[in-house]
């Protein structure tokens, strides 16, 4: 009987990895990697943007809430009225602190005619309609109709 | 033999190939291991933060349904501001229902501070609005008041004062042994006779002790002097009340027929031979005397004339609806008579001067009038609306200070509205009807009978009519009539007035035209919100009620009204 | 005889250089996951916090809302303090400030509270009205919720708590005449404060008799 030759008995038991075993190691670290990087930073633009939508919830209450003590006769002044992102101020001129830095506001203010029709009134006033953005999409809308003073 | 190098039959595998096997399968669990591990833990990292939109989204919603309740809550009001009476509504827990308003489902219902439907006469009405956007609900309550159903006004305000027996504006002196009281034999004999003042001094207002005042009730003026105020119910007055300003008193303006009618003489015209008809038109002097009877008639008839004199048993008959424009005196005396013709017959005669009833009837039968002995008494009751005796307004040429004598024992069956005139009643003569004078003077023996059933119960009189809003408040329409009279304000010019402000009364919706918004007056709502959310954090911070949101109205507003 | 001492150049275990160089790599490994890690955890640390500032800005004022968005007005602000006494409600006398009608904000001690006048429970409904005594517009209303106070005869409640401080600004010079206020708050976020501004629309403003 004939011992193996010490060549191949060394290549059966030579420890490591061979090229093809790290390679796929480091495919498999890699994707998963990504995967992680991705989930965190797709949590995190989750995060920021649920932060714009409320900061931009609270940016047109503020909004809406201020224009409603405007004459009526002075609302539609303010069709068109816009701030930048960043750089909103209330109506009597106080700028927003940081942490509104990514938001700017606009207002639309066009007449409208409201028909009850169970009522059988038709009621004409101002639709208000502030809008919340940011550098890409609206973040915020609300509007609120405000009807025209009686005689 | 060669041998091939995995050919294991002819040896055992060495050790170290068995160790490596070994190890490359505790490296692959690891690897595995290390992958579940990020696989869990990215998996929850992911899942925390699912939540971050929907908090934004609810920011957001609840933003939007707040200000859709806003809009809801202030259409609401504005549908109430035209007029509209929640209580005529088949279901006014459903105002309105299911609209879409800003950008959320809106909700409304009118009632009263119960929950129950609101009554027809409400006055105070809880406007309850509800808004949903996306699932979140913002609820608010308004408290709405509206006014009272107001009486139109209509004909309430009377430009002849019938509303009064007698309204002196500057002086009235009733002597001892003179009566003013009801007419016995009008169809209110009980009726009360309302005094009218227009003067402020207690000195002007001359009652004798022994004068025989019946039912009679006291009205003076806002500014009367206290002592005159303090004559109201006493002294022979059964009652009576303060006035507003601005009671009118106006005279009728020259006819507008007398323009255009037609010239009959030139000449006075004493019509003394036979009994006649007299056609219409305008005349110079009449005289109507020698038992003649002069018939006017038409339906209507326009005569005019300077001086008119009935006399010598002279009658003037009265068919018809006749309109007399006497351009100077107006004289019925020894046994002369002014006689409606029959039931439907009716006369108004614009004085312009001086009016004589001395020894003569007006408004009786001529056989009254020939009768020297005549007392009221024995007169038939007519409506003394159907002769009416109305001085010319002084702006077109009537009299200030017109002298009119009723005397002799006369009896005269008018309503008198001369507010420039001096009355003056005297020598057992009567008056039944009622009168409106400067200075009326009913003297001994004389008396003033008044037709109680003239006074319509809604004029100035009557404090809870339709011409207050509040007691002792006119309403808005009323005052504005009234403060707009001038000095050369005729009754005609105030009938023209009220026809047209009194018909756009504020109790009556107006009707919108087609395609139009509905009007509406701010009077007709108005509203307040109720802190509903303040007030429930404020129970809930004291352990009160668990109501949520939606405070309990009825608590409080009933609690507020057990104190009014 | 083993195996290694018949094959001398096969023998087991590492070199030197190859375990220094694994060791290398397993700690730039190591560091390079540590970091990540640690970068992850602090955003996210970071970002719960500034969210829970900005959910409690949020939750103020929704808070104040409910007091301010119904407010009839402003009655008197007091510059110093920062205190507030605002007409909630108009319902007993109309058109008069009534003692039950009022309430004072106050920004102090790292909270926002409400205060109001709350008579006691046993006291009939007509006691209570009667002693619901109207206020004059120029009266001292932080000095009438003070006699109340003294009198136990108010109650509050926390608005907005871990709040460093808070300042007001008014759209007229006299706090009655102002129909919109802007509220600046300062919260505290672990440290790192983050400022709110709310602003304020009395839509229903009223000027008291």
């Amino acid at each position: 009987m004939h011992p193996s030759s010490p060549r191949s008995t060394a290549a059966r038991t030579r420890r490591g990895f061979t090229l093809l075993e790290a390679l796929f190691g480091c495919v498999i670290l890699s994707v998963t990697m990504l995967a992680l990087g991705v989930a965190v930073s797709a949590g995190q633009r989750a995060s920021i943007d649920s932060q714009k939508a409320v900061l931009g919830a609270m940016a047109v209450d503020d909004m809406l809430a201020e224009l409603a003590t405007v004459p009526y006769a002075s609302l539609a002044g303010y069709h068109g009225f816009s701030q930048a992102v960043g750089a909103i101020e209330s109506i009597d001129g106080d700028p927003y602190p940081a942490p509104f830095w990514c938001v700017g506001r606009r207002v639309a203010a066009v007449e409208q005619e409201i028909d009850v029709p169970s009522l059988g009134v038709k009621v004409r006033g101002m639709a208000v309609i502030a809008t919340a953005f940011d550098e890409v999409r609206d973040v915020a809308v609300a509007e609120v109709f405000i009807p025209e003073p009686a005689e | 033999m060669n041998k091939l190098p995995n050919d294991m039959t002819s040896s055992p595998r060495p050790e170290g190939a068995a160790r490596a096997d070994q190890r490359r399968g505790v490296a692959m669990l690891l690897a595995l291991c290390a992958v579940a591990t990020v696989t869990i833990v990215t998996a929850s990292y992911v899942a925390s933060r699912e939540s971050a939109p929907l908090i934004g989204d609810n920011a957001l919603h609840n933003v939007v349904a707040k200000w859709a309740n806003t809009s809801a809550g202030d259409l609401a009001v504005a549908a109430l501001e035209t007029g509209l009476d929640p209580a005529s509504l088949a279901d006014p827990a459903k105002f309105m229902d299911s609209m879409t308003v800003a950008g959320a489902d809106v909700k409304v219902s009118v009632t009263d501070a119960n929950g129950d439907p609101p009554p027809a006469d409400a006055t105070e009405v809880v406007v309850t609005i509800t808004a949903t956007k996306d699932g979140l609900t913002s609820t608010s309550q308004r408290i709405v008041k509206l006014p009272p159903q107001e009486e139109p006004v209509g004909d309430a305000l009377d430009p002849e004062l019938n509303e009064f027996g007698v309204y002196a504006r500057s002086w009235l002196t009733v002597e001892s042994g003179a009566v003013l009281g009801p007419w016995q034999v009008c169809p209110n004999p009980l009726g009360d006779v309302n005094v009218g003042l227009g003067f402020t001094s207690d000195s002007a207002l001359e009652v004798s002790a022994s004068a025989g005042l019946v039912s009679t009730k006291l009205f003076v003026p806002s500014a009367a002097a206290s002592t005159l105020k303090a004559r109201i119910g006493s002294g022979g007055f059964a009652g009576g009340a303060v006035l507003p300003d601005g009671v009118p008193l106006l005279g009728d303006p020259v006819p507008s027929q007398y323009a255009t009618s037609t010239v009959q003489t030139l000449t006075g015209l004493i019509l003394s031979l036979s009994s006649r008809l007299l056609n219409a038109g305008t005349y110079q002097d009449l005289t109507i005397t020698s038992s003649k009877v002069i018939t006017m008639s038409g339906s209507p008839a326009f005569y005019s004339c300077n001086d008119l004199i009935i006399e010598n048993s002279g009658v003037l008959l009265i068919s018809g609806d006749i309109t007399i424009y006497v351009r100077d005196d107006l004289v019925v005396q020894s046994l002369g008579a002014i006689e409606l013709a029959d039931a439907s017959s009716r006369v108004r005669i614009i004085v312009t001067d001086d009016l004589t009833v001395d020894n003569g009837g007006v408004g009786v039968s001529r056989t009254v009038a020939r009768d020297a002995n005549r007392a009221v008494w024995s007169a038939a009751y007519i409506d003394p609306s159907r002769v009416q005796i109305i001085g010319l307004s002084s702006a077109q040429g009537g009299t200030v200070g017109a002298n009119y004598y009723i005397r002799g024992k006369s009896v005269v069956c008018a309503a008198i509205h001369s507010p420039n005139a001096n009355i003056d009643v005297s020598g057992s003569a009567s008056l039944a009807g009622r009168a409106t004078a400067d200075v009326l003077r009913v003297r001994t023996g004389s008396c003033v009978m008044v037709d109680a059933s003239l006074n319509k119960q809604t004029g100035f009189t009557v404090a809870d009519g339709p011409l207050y809003k509040s007691a002792g408040v006119l309403k808005d329409s009323v005052a504005t009539v009234l403060s707009n009279i001038t000095a050369s304000t005729t009754i005609a010019d105030l009938e023209a007035t009220m026809a047209v402000a009194f018909a756009t009364d504020d109790s009556v919706k107006v009707e919108p035209v087609d395609g139009d918004v509905t009007p509406r007056t701010a009077d007709s709502a108005q509203s307040t919100t109720w802190p509903a959310a303040a007030m429930a954090l404020e129970e809930a911070a004291i352990g009160g009620s668990t109501k949520g949101m939606l405070f309990d109205v009825a608590t409080l507003t009933a609690s507020a009204e057990v104190v009014e | 005889m083993n195996s290694a001492a018949r094959h001398p150049g096969a023998r087991r275990g590492l070199t030197l250089v190859e375990l220094l160089i694994a060791l290398m790599i397993t700690a730039m490994m190591g560091l390079a996951i540590g970091s990540m890690m640690t970068m992850v955890g602090s955003a996210t640390g970071r970002d719960s916090v500034e969210r829970t500032a900005l959910l409690r800005a949020h939750a103020g004022q929704v808070r104040l809302r409910a007091y301010m968005d119904n407010a009839l007005s402003i009655l008197q602000h007091d510059k110093d303090t920062q205190a507030t006494v605002i007409w909630l409600y108009d319902k007993l006398v109309t058109d008069s400030v009534n003692l039950r009608e009022i309430r004072l904000l106050t920004v102090a001690d790292g909270l926002v509270t409400v205060e109001w006048v709350a008579f006691p429970e046993n006291w009939s409904p007509t006691m209570q009205d009667a002693a619901d005594v109207v206020l004059p517009s120029d009266s001292d209303f932080i000095a009438a919720m003070a006699a109340q106070r003294a009198l136990g005869q108010t109650k509050s409640t926390t608005l907005l708590n871990h709040v460093q401080d808070g300042s007001w600004a008014l759209s007229a010079a006299s706090p009655q005449d102002a129909e919109r206020a802007r509220l600046t708050l300062t919260l505290d976020a672990e440290g790192s404060p983050v400022q709110a501004l709310y602003a304020f629309g009395l839509k229903d403003h009223t000027i008291p008799e």
